[in-house]
C-alpha cells in the first residue's frame, strides 16, 4: 500500500519544533572539572563549608568510578572535561522579582515553548520555578504557599534558608556515591528545586518546574529534593524542552523524594528535549537519577513519566518501599524516534511488609529508534505479603526499531507474589488503511492508535500534562509508521 | 418423625473489607428439605454460600452458624467437607497438573477416613466413579485430564455435580449452578441433583432465575436483599419472582447499598 | 598429573598432559581443534559476577577447587549391576553408558536400535575419522562464546555420536547417560554429545546425568543439537547429580526448516549448575519449545539461562519453566528470546514461574525480550508467588486438608511440565522423583 507509506513518510519528516537558541550571555566558568571548579561553583553560589564538602567528597568518589556500560545503549565517550559546569544567565545579579522584571528575552522562550507563564499562574493556577541554565530566575505564588508552611523554592536557596533541612534528607535517597551520573552531579549540580510540605498539608495547587538547557556546551546538573512530612500531599510536575544544538549535550539531575508517614508524592515528567536530527546528528544525554523514599508506615510515592525527547534517555525513577503498608507506582511513555535511544523503566524495592508497586510501561520505537525497559522488582527477606504487577508493552512502528524488556525479579520470602507480563504489538498498514478508509487520516489514526497504547499512563497526568503530552506523542512520531 | 435439623444459621453479619454484605441474615435447613435462595446481583447469595464453605476473605462480624450441632464457623473448611458440607462452585477452579480422578479419590479416602471407614481400592473407586459418571452425562476422558482445566462452561458445572454425586454429601449448597448451562445441560444436572435427593441430606440452591427451580422443586423459596432475607415462601414466591422481579421487595429508599467492589462479591 | 586448579597455568600443564597420554592417538583434526579450544579458554578464564551473565552465579566454589582427569574406570561387578539396576537405566532399552566420562559398553545396549540410526562413542567415531564427525563436531557450540564450552572442547576425548539418516521414524527414546563414581578426588569431566537428525526424521532423546553416590565432581557438558529440514526432536534433559557435585551445561540447538524442536530440562540434584540452552531457528517454519522444571532444596544452586534467537520469518517459539525452591536455595532464570531484523511473523512466548517454600529460598528471574522487528507476537510473564488461594480453597472444600492440598498443587505446578514429556516411562520417573522430594507429602 503505496500511499499509505507515503503518508506515514510525510508524518515522519516533521522538524523539531521547540529548537531555537535565545542570545544570553551566559557568565561561565572554564571548561573541564577538577577541585578549583568546585570549589569556584561553590563560592559562586555562596554555600556553607557543609556543602562544598559534600561536593569535594563526591567528585572525589566520582574520579575513582567507571562509566555504566549495560546499558542498551551506545554513543562515542563523553569528553568530561570539555563541558562547561557552570552557566549562569548574567540577569542574575539582578534577580527579578516578579515577572515583570524578567526579561522579554527569557517570556519570549517560554512564548514558542507554548509555556506563557503569566496565563498559567492566573488560569491553571501553577506555580513555575522556571530554571533556565541553571539558575532560577523566577518563582511564584511563593508568599501563598508560605502561608501553609509549604517551602518551594530553588535549591540554592534552600541552602541559604533551610539548611537543616538539607543537612538532613540531601543524599538521604541518593548519596553522593550512588552511581556515576549522580556522583558527578553531586559534585557539580548548580541548582534545582527544593520543596517541603509540613505535616498534614494538603498542597493546593501542582507545583511545576520547567527545565531548559541553553547555554551552548553546557552539561545540565539540576538537584531537585521533596520531602512530604507526615500526612501530606504533593504532585509535582517536571517539564522539559530545550533549543536544537549539532553536539550532544549531557543532563544528569538527581531528584531524591522522600514521603514521611501517610505522605503521598506524585511526580510526573514530560521530558521533550532535542532528540537530535534524522541522521541521529545532536540531541541530549538523558542521565538521570531519580528516586523515591517511602520512610513512613503507609506512604505512596507515584513516577509519571512520558519521554519523548533526548538522543539517550537512562533513568529509572524508583521507590524504595521501606515503611509498612507503602504503595509504589510507576507510569511510564517511552518513545523513540529516528536514531534516538532509551533505556528506562524502574526500581521498587521491597523493604517493609505489606508493600505494594505496580509497574506500567509503554514503548513505542520507530524509525532507528530502540527502546528499552528494565526495571528491577526486590523483595528482601523481612519483607512480608509483597504484591507487584508489572505490565510492559511495546510498539513498533517500522522494521528497523528495536523493542526490549529485560526485567529482573528477585524474591527473598515465601509470601511475595510477582506478576510480570509483557507483549509487543504493531501499527499496522491494514490498521491505518481501514481508518482512512472510514476517513480518518493516517496521520490520526497513527495519533489515534498510539494515544490508545498510552492511555493507562496518560491518565495518570495531570489533566493539563496529559494533553500536552499526547500532543508530543504527535509531534514526536510523525512520518515514522513504515 | 422429626426431621433431623441440618443447618441453623442466625442473625449472621459478614463483611469484605469495608463492605457490609451480609446483614442479619437468619436460615432454617432440615433433612429431606430443598431450599432456594434468591436475590438479585450483589445481594449476598454467593457470600453466604462462601462463608457457610469456609471461605477466609469474609469476616464474620455477628451471629453464629450451627451445622448438626456444631458450630460450623469454627471448623476449617476440609471439615465442614468431611462433615457433609459441599459446595458446588460458581466458578470452579483449575487445577492444571492434577488429574480429576486423583484429586476425587484423595477427597473421598479424607472423608471416608473422618468417617472410621477405610480407603476405597482402585478398582472399587473406578467402579463408583464409573457408576456416578452416567448420573451426569459426563465425558469420561474427563476424568484423566487435569482439575477443570480446558473444560467449558457446563463441563465445569457438570463435574461439580458429579462430585457432588462421588461424595454424598449431607448438605449441599448449589451456587448458580445453572448459569452458563444451556437447556439441556441443565436438565441433566437438575436429574442428577434430584436423583442424589433423599430423607437424609438435603439442598440449597442458590440462583438468580427461576428457570433452574422449575427441574429442582424446592419446598422453601428464601428472597436474599442487601444481605437479609427480606422473604420466604413456598415454590409460588420463585413463581411471583419471575413476573414481578425485585423491586418490590426492595427497602426504600433504594440506593442505600454500597455497590459492591469487583471480586468482593461473586454473586 | 598435577590437578588443574584454580591457577589456569594448571590447566594448560592438564591439557598438554592429556594431549601426551592417549590424546596423541586423535587425528589432527581434532587435536587442532583442542588447542585451540584452549588458548580460547586460557585467554578468557572463568567468568565472574562482574558479567552481566554471571551476575546472580558465582562461580568461585567451582573455580577454586582443584580436579583431575579422570582414568578408565574400572569397574566391579557389583557396581555395573548397580549401575544396570537404575531405574533411569533400566527403562533405557537403547543407550550409551559413561561412567566417569568413558563409555562402557558392559552397561550400553543397542540391541533395539532402529537400523537408521548410527549410534556411537566419538572417539571411536574420530579415530575411523568420521567426515560427518569431523565436519560437524564444533561448529555449533562457539568456543568463542563461552569459557566452558572452550575448557570442554579442549578436554574432548569422548561422549556420544548420534545420526539419524533422513526420513525415519525412530519411536524407541536413545538414551545417553553419564554416570559418574566419585573418587576421594575430585574429578573433572567433560561430557560431549553431537546429534544429528537428518531431514523429515523424527527423534527422541534422552540425557541423563547422575551419580552412584555422593561427592564432589565437576560435570561440564555440551551437547551440540542439529535438526534438519522438516525434522522432529523431542530433547530430553533429566539432572539429577550428587549433592556436592557441580553441573554446567550448554545445549546449543540449530533448528532447520519446517523443523520441530522441544527440550524438556528436569534439573534436581547437584550443588552448584548452570545450564545454558541456546537454541537457533535458522529456517522459516521452525518450532521450539522449551520446558523446564527444577526442584532445588538445602544449600542448591540452580541457573537456568536460555537463548531463543529467531533469526528468520515465521518461526514460532514456546517456552515454559517453573520452579520449586525450599530451603535455602537460590534459582536463576534467564530467558531471552531475540528476534533478529527480518525475522518478521515471529510467534514467541515465554513463561517462567517460581513457587518459594521457605523464606530463605532466593529467586531471581528474568525474561527478556530482543526485538529487531516490528511484524511479531511476542509475549512473555513471570511470576514469583505462593500457592493459589482459590485452588487450596477449592481443595480444602472437597474435604482434602491444608497440608495435602498444599502437596497437591505443588505437585500439580510441577507435574505440569512432566506431562509434556511424551515418554512414558520417564514421565512416571520424573513424577516419582518429584513425589519423593515434595516437602508436603501427597495424599496415597
Amino acid at each position: 500500500m503505496p500511499t499509505t507509506t507515503n503518508d506515514i513518510q510525510s508524518l515522519v519528516d516533521q522538524e523539531y519544533k521547540y529548537g531555537f537558541v535565545t542570545d544570553i550571555e551566559s557568565e561561565t566558568v572554564p571548561p573541564g572539572l577538577n577541585e578549583e571548579i568546585i570549589r569556584l561553583i561553590s563560592v559562586k553560589k555562596h554555600e556553607p563549608d557543609f556543602m562544598l564538602e559534600w561536593r569535594l567528597n563526591a567528585y572525589r568518589r566520582w574520579i575513582t568510578m567507571k562509566e555504566p556500560k549495560w546499558p542498551h545503549v551506545h554513543y562515542p565517550p563523553i569528553d568530561y572535561q570539555s563541558i562547561i559546569y557552570y552557566a549562569a544567565p548574567k540577569s542574575n545579579a539582578d534577580r527579578p522579582k516578579s515577572l515583570d522584571e524578567v526579561s522579554p528575552e527569557l517570556l519570549a522562550i517560554y512564548d514558542k515553548l507554548g509555556v506563557p507563564l503569566q496565563e498559567r499562574e492566573i488560569l491553571a493556577g501553577v506555580a513555575v520555578d522556571a530554571v533556565l541554565d541553571s539558575v532560577s530566575v523566577a518563582t511564584t505564588f511563593k508568599n501563598k504557599l508560605s502561608e501553609l508552611g509549604i517551602i518551594f523554592c530553588s535549591f540554592s536557596e534552600a541552602v541559604q534558608e533551610h539548611l537543616d533541612l538539607i543537612k538532613q534528607y540531601l543524599g538521604s535517597v541518593v548519596p553522593y556515591s550512588d552511581n556515576f551520573f549522580a556522583t558527578l552531579n553531586s559534585a557539580v549540580f548548580t541548582d534545582g528545586s527544593f520543596c517541603y510540605i509540613p505535616p498534614g498539608v494538603r498542597c493546593p495547587i501542582e507545583l511545576s518546574t520547567y527545565f531548559r538547557i541553553n547555554a551552548a556546551a553546557t552539561g545540565q546538573f539540576e538537584r531537585t529534593l521533596i520531602i512530604a512530612d507526615k500526612g501530606s500531599y504533593v504532585s509535582y510536575l517536571e517539564g522539559c524542552t530545550a533549543p536544537m544544538r549539532d553536539e550532544n549535550q549531557l543532563h544528569a539531575a538527581v531528584v531524591e523524594l522522600i514521603a514521611l508517614e501517610d505522605a503521598e508524592i506524585k511526580y510526573s515528567t514530560v521530558q521533550n528535549w532535542y532528540p537530535g536530527d534524522k541522521e541521529g546528528k545532536g540531541g541530549i544525554y538523558n542521565f538521570v537519577t531519580k528516586r523515591g523514599r517511602c520512610i513512613g508506615a503507609r506512604s505512596k510515592i507515584s513516577w509519571t513519566q512520558v519521554e519523548t525527547g533526548s538522543a539517550i534517555t537512562w533513568k529509572y525513577p524508583s521507590v524504595i518501599l521501606q515503611g509498612e503498608s507503602s504503595v509504589g507506582e510507576f507510569y511510564s511513555v517511552a518513545l523513540t524516534n529516528n536514531y534516538q535511544q532509551a533505556d528506562t523503566g524502574t526500581k521498587m524495592i521491597h523493604i517493609g511488609k505489606n508493600t505494594h508497586s505496580t509497574i506500567v510501561s509503554k514503548g513505542i520505537a520507530a524509525a532507528h529508534g530502540q527502546n528499552t525497559y528494565r526495571g528491577l522488582v526486590k523483595v528482601l527477606r523481612g519483607a512480608d505479603n509483597v504484591r507487584n504487577y508489572s505490565q510492559c508493552d511495546s510498539l513498533l512502528i517500522g522494521d528497523q526499531c528495536g523493542a526490549h524488556t529485560f526485567p529482573y525479579l528477585e524474591a527473598h520470602n515465601r509470601t511475595a507474589q510477582i506478576e510480570h507480563e509483557a507483549s509487543t504489538s504493531k501499527i499496522g498498514e491494514d490498521q491505518i488503511f481501514y481508518c482512512k478508509q472510514r476517513g480518518i487520516s493516517a496521520e490520526d489514526a497513527v495519533s489515534m492508535i498510539v494515544n490508545g497504547f498510552c492511555k493507562q499512563v496518560l491518565k495518570e497526568l495531570p489533566m493539563e500534562f496529559a494533553v500536552e503530552a499526547q500532543k508530543l506523542l504527535g509531534v514526536s512520531l510523525e512520518g515514522s509508521v513504515g | 418423625m422429626e426431621k433431623e435439623r441440618l443447618l441453623t444459621v442466625r442473625n449472621l453479619h459478614a463483611k469484605a473489607g469495608d463492605i457490609d454484605i451480609l446483614q442479619g441474615v437468619d436460615l432454617t435447613v432440615n433433612a429431606g428439605e430443598v431450599h432456594a435462595l434468591m436475590g438479585p446481583n450483589g445481594s449476598g447469595k454467593s457470600t453466604l454460600a462462601q462463608i457457610l464453605a469456609g471461605r477466609d476473605q469474609y469476616e464474620v462480624t455477628e451471629g453464629e452458624v450451627i451445622y448438626r450441632g456444631k458450630n460450623l464457623l469454627e471448623l476449617a473448611p476440609e471439615e465442614r467437607a468431611c462433615e457433609g458440607l459441599f459446595l458446588a462452585f460458581q466458578y470452579p477452579v483449575e487445577i492444571p497438573g492434577v488429574n480429576n480422578t486423583y484429586f476425587l479419590k484423595a477427597a473421598l479416602n479424607a472423608i471416608r477416613k473422618h468417617r472410621g471407614e477405610e480407603d476405597l481400592d482402585a478398582v472399587d473407586f473406578l467402579a463408583l466413579v464409573k457408576e456416578r459418571l452416567q448420573l451426569v452425562e459426563m465425558d469420561p476422558s474427563l476424568l484423566s485430564r487435569p482439575v477443570n482445566e480446558g473444560f467449558s462452561g457446563g463441563e465445569k458445572k457438570r463435574n461439580e455435580i458429579f462430585q457432588m454425586a462421588v461424595l454424598e454429601p449431607i448438605l449441599a449448597i448449589l451456587d448458580e449452578t445453572d448459569s452458563g448451562l444451556d437447556i439441556d445441560a441443565l436438565r441433566i444436572v437438575a436429574a442428577g441433583v434430584n436423583r442424589l435427593k433423599r430423607p437424609d441430606n438435603a439442598t440449597v440452591v442458590v440462583t438468580h432465575y427461576q428457570r433452574l427451580l422449575n427441574y429442582i422443586v424446592p419446598d422453601f423459596v428464601h428472597v436474599l436483599i442487601d444481605g437479609r432475607i427480606v422473604k420466604s415462601g413456598d415454590k409460588n414466591l420463585a413463581l411471583e419472582l419471575e413476573n414481578r422481579g425485585y423491586d418490590w421487595l426492595e427497602e426504600q429508599p433504594k440506593g442505600r447499598r454500597k455497590t459492591p467492589q469487583r471480586g468482593a462479591l461473586v454473586s | 598429573m598435577t590437578p588443574l586448579a584454580h591457577d589456569l597455568n594448571s590447566y594448560q600443564a592438564g591439557f598438554e598432559w592429556r594431549e601426551r597420554h592417549g590424546g596423541g592417538d586423535d587425528p589432527v583434526w581434532l587435536r587442532e581443534m583442542r588447542g585451540k579450544a584452549i588458548a580460547q579458554f586460557l585467554d578468557t578464564g572463568f567468568p565472574g559476577t562482574d558479567e552481566e551473565e554471571w551476575r546472580f552465579t558465582n562461580l568461585a566454589p567451582i573455580a577454586e577447587r582443584s580436579y583431575r582427569l579422570p582414568e578408565f574406570p574400572t569397574l566391579e561387578a557389583s557396581t555395573i549391576r548397580r549401575i544396570a539396576s537404575l531405574p533411569v537405566v533400566a527403562a533405557a532399552h537403547c543407550r550409551l553408558v559413561f561412567v566417569n566420562g568413558y563409555l562402557i559398553p558392559e552397561l550400553s545396549s543397542t540391541s533395539h536400535l532402529h537400523p537408521s540410526v548410527q549410534l556411537q562413542n566419538i572417539a571411536s567415531a574420530a579415530l575411523t575419522s568420521d567426515s560427518i564427525v569431523e565436519r560437524e563436531l564444533s561448529q555449533y557450540a562457539a568456543v568463542s562464546k563461552s569459557s566452558f564450552t572452550a575448557l570442554n572442547t579442549a578436554f574432548l576425548h569422548d561422549g556420544a555420536y548420534v545420526r539419524v539418516v533422513p526420513s525415519q521414524a525412530v519411536d524407541e527414546p536413545i538414551y545417553l547417560i553419564y554416570v559418574t563414581v566419585p573418587a576421594a578426588d575430585p574429578v573433572m569431566i567433560f561430557p560431549r554429545n553431537l546429534i544429528l537428525i537428518g531431514e523429515n526424521s523424527t527423534a527422541k532423546l534422552v540425557e541423563v546425568y547422575l551419580s552412584l553416590a555422593d561427592g564432589i565432581y565437576w560435570n561440564n557438558a555440551v551437547s551440540e543439537t542439529v535438526i534438519g529440514e522438516g525434522a522432529r526432536l523431542e530433547h530430553i534433559k533429566y539432572q539429577l547429580e550428587a549433592e556436592s557435585a557441580f553441573h554446567i551445561s550448554t545445549q546449543q540447538s540449530h533448528i532447520g526448516r519446517d523443523a520441530v524442536y522441544s527440550s524438556t530440562s528436569i534439573a534436581m540434584g547437584s550443588r552448584l549448575a548452570r545450564n545454558n540452552l541456546n537454541a537457533i531457528l535458522a529456517g522459516m517454519g521452525g518450532e521450539c519449545t522449551l520446558n523446564g522444571l527444577y526442584l532445588i532444596a538445602g544449600n542448591q544452586r540452580l541457573d537456568n539461562h536460555t537463548l531463543i534467537e529467531h533469526t528468520v520469518p515465521e518461526c514460532a517459539s514456546h517456552e515454559l519453566y517453573k520452579g520449586i525452591l525450599n530451603g535455602h536455595s537460590h534459582a536463576v532464570f534467564n530467558g531471552r528470546v531475540r528476534v533478529r531484523p527480518g525475522a518478521q511473523k515471529t510467534d514467541a512466548k515465554q513463561t517462567n514461574k517460581n513457587l518459594l517454600l521457605s523464606n530463605d529460598a532466593l529467586v531471581n528471574t528474568q525474561p527478556q525480550l530482543e526485538i529487531y522487528a516490528d511484524d511479531v507476537k511476542c509475549t512473555h510473564g513471570a511470576t514469583i508467588g505462593q500457592l493459589d488461594e482459590e485452588a487450596v480453597f477449592y481443595l480444602r472444600s472437597r474435604g482434602i486438608d491444608l497440608e495435602a492440598a498444599s502437596g497437591l498443587l505443588t505437585y500439580g505446578f510441577a507435574s505440569d511440565v512432566i506431562d509434556r514429556v511424551s515418554v512414558e516411562p520417564l514421565r512416571n520417573l520424573f513424577n516419582d522423583a518429584l513425589r519423593e522430594r515434595l516437602p508436603q507429602g501427597l495424599p496415597d
